[in-house]
């Protein structure tokens, strides 16, 4: 339970400018994330969190540093590390059943079996009633889910979502959020996700890791202690527990030291 | 008694961006075609025009129910459609692989867009003597310049419809285990696919264009052609017929076009927003 399985060790990220100059986005980030952890990374803008979200998948090159998932080296994007972006991503030509097949579908596994998780994850995300539509008939709250049922049938180490929710509304937003926390229970699922909303980031993070900017790294990591290592699946109990507003607090303090350093 | 409604919630006949109902629609149209062939017949029966210049309405209908039935026209017609689908498909099948491999794959782009770009802005009837010369009077000038005419536009228009696929399907592909070939064959194909056949309405409508011209150079057979002999006995009758004749096949063109885009794509017609 307590082992780490992701593992990044002083991981930098200049990007070339031009002219010779280059931008240190990512300077020497440190970070460790357990097996069935929700690890939030939570900073300003321009802290360059989703850079290192897109350094997990292997979508972007660390300058420096490595990134280490069980062992082994990450060199480049795989089926280990399913991503989820802020953007609807669903294929739009396919029905959701097909959307979400279509990691197993690409990966070899064998038609039954492919039926049985997709309707298994479908039904999970609650949109069993929805298999065989297309993706453009549904909402945007409906369509983010379509995308995670498809990542997590493909079975993935890690499930990566950046800013997963940003584009929802209020309401669909927090449906969405204890959607997750259920999820990640019952799926035993390891989530790093990247957000700048200090509400999401509480209410699911088994721990907070905050980055400030300029450049971009680790500036400390908060664990929600006050939730006694528990998941709570409704928002509003954990709003109502002692400690919640105090946590809340601290991170606009930091949030506003971070707003007003330039 | 009940208020009148305010001048304000009244529909007006111009109102911004408000879809017309389709019994407006339809009206519209005929009506925009009853005008333009009520103002031709009126000047040729008022005598206004030169009736050898601009013939009747009803007698260019004559011609033409005259060429089909009597002087074989139809062959013609067929001829032409002929080499316009098969241009157009031997267009399709080089440019539209070509055009996704470039939008797919900047290594590829830059190899190939330096060269089409230089051609698109070359008028393909430039081409037109060489070709003769290459290829003699048969039906290869006529094909060649109908290709060249469309195929580097349309590689153009599919590369950028290809790069214009969002980056997210990308990469989110790649996260799902996906392999460049499986990510190209089975994202941004099927992502591009219903651009793709927009690109081939409009550049269908250009292969028209072009098969006109060939068959007025260079032509014996064809609507062009027959239109070309119809000018060296001044029948503008039968002009104007030909005319009438390619209209009316770019606009079936076209609606089938339309047709197959509904057919293959259900899944945009039905877009929640």
């Amino acid at each position: 339970m307590n082992d780490v399985i992701l593992k990044l060790t002083d991981v930098s990220k200049s990007f070339d400018l031009g002219g010779g100059r280059a931008l240190e986005a990512i300077s020497r980030v440190n970070l460790e994330v357990r097996r069935n952890e929700i690890c939030v990374i939570l900073g300003p803008s321009g802290c360059g969190k989703s850079t290192v979200l897109r350094m997990i998948a292997g979508l972007e090159t660390p300058t420096s540093g490595s990134l280490v998932l069980e062992g082994r080296s990450i060199e480049g994007p795989g089926r280990d590390r399913g991503m989820v972006f802020q953007a609807y991503t669903s294929f739009d030509w396919l029905s959701v059943r097909r959307n979400v097949e279509f990691g197993m579908r690409i990966n070899g596994v064998p038609s039954a079996e492919r039926r049985d998780r997709a309707d298994h994850f479908i039904k999970l995300v609650g949109l069993a009633k929805f298999a065989d539509v297309y993706p453009t008939q549904l909402s945007g709250g409906m369509r983010q889910r379509v995308a995670i049922a498809r990542t997590l049938a493909n079975d993935p180490e890690l499930l990566l979502m950046d800013e997963p929710f940003g584009a929802l509304d209020a309401e669909t937003r927090w449906h969405m959020q204890e959607l997750l926390v259920e999820i990640a229970e019952t799926a035993n699922t390891t989530i790093v996700m990247v957000t700048h909303d200090i509400e999401e980031a509480i209410f699911l993070a088994d721990k907070i890791v905050f980055m400030s900017r300029h450049p971009g790294r680790v500036k400390t990591e908060i664990v929600p202690v006050f939730k006694n290592g528990k998941r709570i699946a409704e928002k509003e109990k954990v709003i109502e527990l002692d400690g919640y507003s105090e946590m809340e607090r601290q991170i606009m303090r930091l949030m506003r030291e971070e707003g007003t350093k330039d | 008694m009940s208020d009148p409604v305010p001048a304000s919630r009244r529909r007006r006949f111009l109102d911004i961006r408000k879809p017309i109902s389709r019994r407006q629609a339809v009206i519209s149209a005929i009506g925009i075609w009853a005008v333009f062939f009520g103002i031709w017949a009126g000047a040729s029966i008022g005598g206004m025009v030169n009736e050898l210049l601009v013939p009747a309405p009803q007698k260019v209908l004559v011609t033409l129910y005259e060429l089909f039935a009597e002087r074989g026209f139809a062959s013609d017609v067929l001829i032409s459609i002929l080499r316009v689908l098969v241009a157009f498909l031997a267009a399709s099948l080089v440019a539209i692989p070509l055009g996704i491999m470039m939008g797919s794959f900047p290594a590829i782009e830059g190899i190939v867009n330096p060269f089409v770009s230089a051609w698109r802005y070359l008028p393909a009837p430039s081409f037109i003597p060489v070709l003769l010369m290459w290829f003699g009077t048969g039906e290869a000038p006529k094909l060649a310049l109908l290709f060249i005419g469309v195929v580097f536009f349309l590689i153009t228009l599919v590369m950028d419809h290809t790069r214009n696929v969002r980056h997210e399907l990308v990469e989110t592909a790649l996260t799902l285990g996906a392999s460049r070939w499986v990510t190209v064959r089975s994202v941004i194909m099927p992502a591009v696919l219903p651009d793709v056949v927009v690109a081939m309405r409009q550049m269908l409508a250009v292969t028209w264009t072009y098969l006109v011209i060939a068959e007025i150079v260079a032509s014996t057979t064809g609507i062009g052609a027959m239109m070309m002999r119809a000018r060296r006995f001044l029948h503008t009758d039968e002009i104007m017929a030909g005319i009438i004749v390619i209209g009316a096949l770019g606009l079936l063109f076209d609606m089938l076009f339309a047709r197959l885009h509904r057919q293959l794509f259900p899944y945009l017609g039905e877009k929640r927003r």
